[in-house]
């Protein structure tokens, strides 16, 4: 169990109680995502994918559930009291209209090469605003494992035939466009200016690591493995671009 | 090096060369070890038939 912390005491009631409800659904959202990895893997066994790329969604499964438990703990820490259990909504991705083994190939797209990759540069940035040790400890424990998910996505486009490499291509922009809005959707929902010492940078800032993300990481990635990302960055940077005033309201 | 560059080569470097000594050309034994015989047994297998679930197009961490 998370032992409660004097940083927290020194914190208003009201931003305890707002700090609550954030680790609260980031367990929610940790129990869903554990959920579409259990469908990611059945579509990996299905459709014969890397026996690597397989073990290491399973062991996905496993650590989203570890850290749906933490991210409850932490919710109750800040709460005062004892976890509340987590209900997941459950979710799927969409088929996109796909025969079985490259709708799995976009699923791994959309969740690894994407969402995961993105997720990295956001917990490494909540580790950097986290003043307490414990705290910091459980960060850098998701961001190794959030590093391990996201490597399922490179690992699975490398063992892609090259004119399936192609076919991802196709649809990457579509991909990354539905991530980049959900990542800001999300964000906009977050304390505007943070909260220093609690794991939560300003939004500003998270909008920037976000971008700086997919600028750095996803996109190159994708060149790195053979998948063609220029009408995606074509896209992307038209978008930062003109997103970069709201997102600094 | 960057934070992202040293994340690149965690994620993308690292990761890709995982099964970087498959086959890329032709699925075969080799690289794709756990194959269904059949498509309508892995369409079958894959749960967008849950019923009850609600479609995403994006899920996150937060």
């Amino acid at each position: 169990m998370i032992e409660r912390s004097a940083a927290i005491d020194e914190l208003s009631a009201e931003t305890q109680a707002e700090l609550a409800a954030l680790w609260q659904q980031r367990a929610a959202s940790e129990s869903s995502v554990r959920g579409v990895f259990i469908q990611l893997v059945a579509e990996l066994v299905a459709t014969g994918a890397h026996a690597d790329v397989i073990a290491l969604a399973r062991r996905a499964t496993e650590d989203e559930a570890k850290h749906a438990r933490i991210c409850a703990e932490l919710a109750a820490v800040y709460r005062g009291g004892a976890p509340i259990e987590v209900i997941p909504t459950a979710v799927r991705l969409p088929d996109y209209g796909e025969a079985p083994r490259m709708r799995a190939a976009l699923h791994v797209v959309n969740l690894c090469c994407i969402g995961e990759t993105i997720a990295t540069a956001f917990v490494e940035a909540c580790v950097a605003e986290c003043a307490w040790p414990e705290l910091r400890e459980v960060h850098g424990h998701h961001l190794a494992d959030e590093i391990h998910h996201a490597r399922i996505g490179w690992a699975h486009l490398v063992s892609l035939t090259s004119d399936e490499r192609g076919q991802v291509a196709l649809r990457i922009p579509e991909l990354l466009r539905a991530q980049v809005q959900a990542w800001e959707a999300r964000l906009a929902e977050l304390p505007e200016k943070g909260i220093a010492g609690h794991g939560y940078p300003p939004r500003a800032t998270l909008i920037a690591v976000v971008h700086g993300a997919v600028r750095d990481l996803v996109l190159p990635g994708f060149e790195y493995v053979g998948v063609d990302p220029s009408q995606a960055r074509g896209w992307f940077e038209t978008h930062a671009a003109s997103t970069a005033l709201p997102a600094r309201r | 090096m960057g934070t992202n560059a040293k994340l690149f080569r965690a994620i993308v470097v690292l990761g890709a060369s995982l099964t970087a000594g498959g086959c890329k050309d032709e699925p075969c034994a080799t690289c794709v070890p756990d194959a269904v015989a059949s498509v309508d047994a892995a369409t079958t297998d894959a749960p967008r038939d849950a019923p009850g679930d609600a479609m995403v197009d994006a899920i996150l961490i937060l």
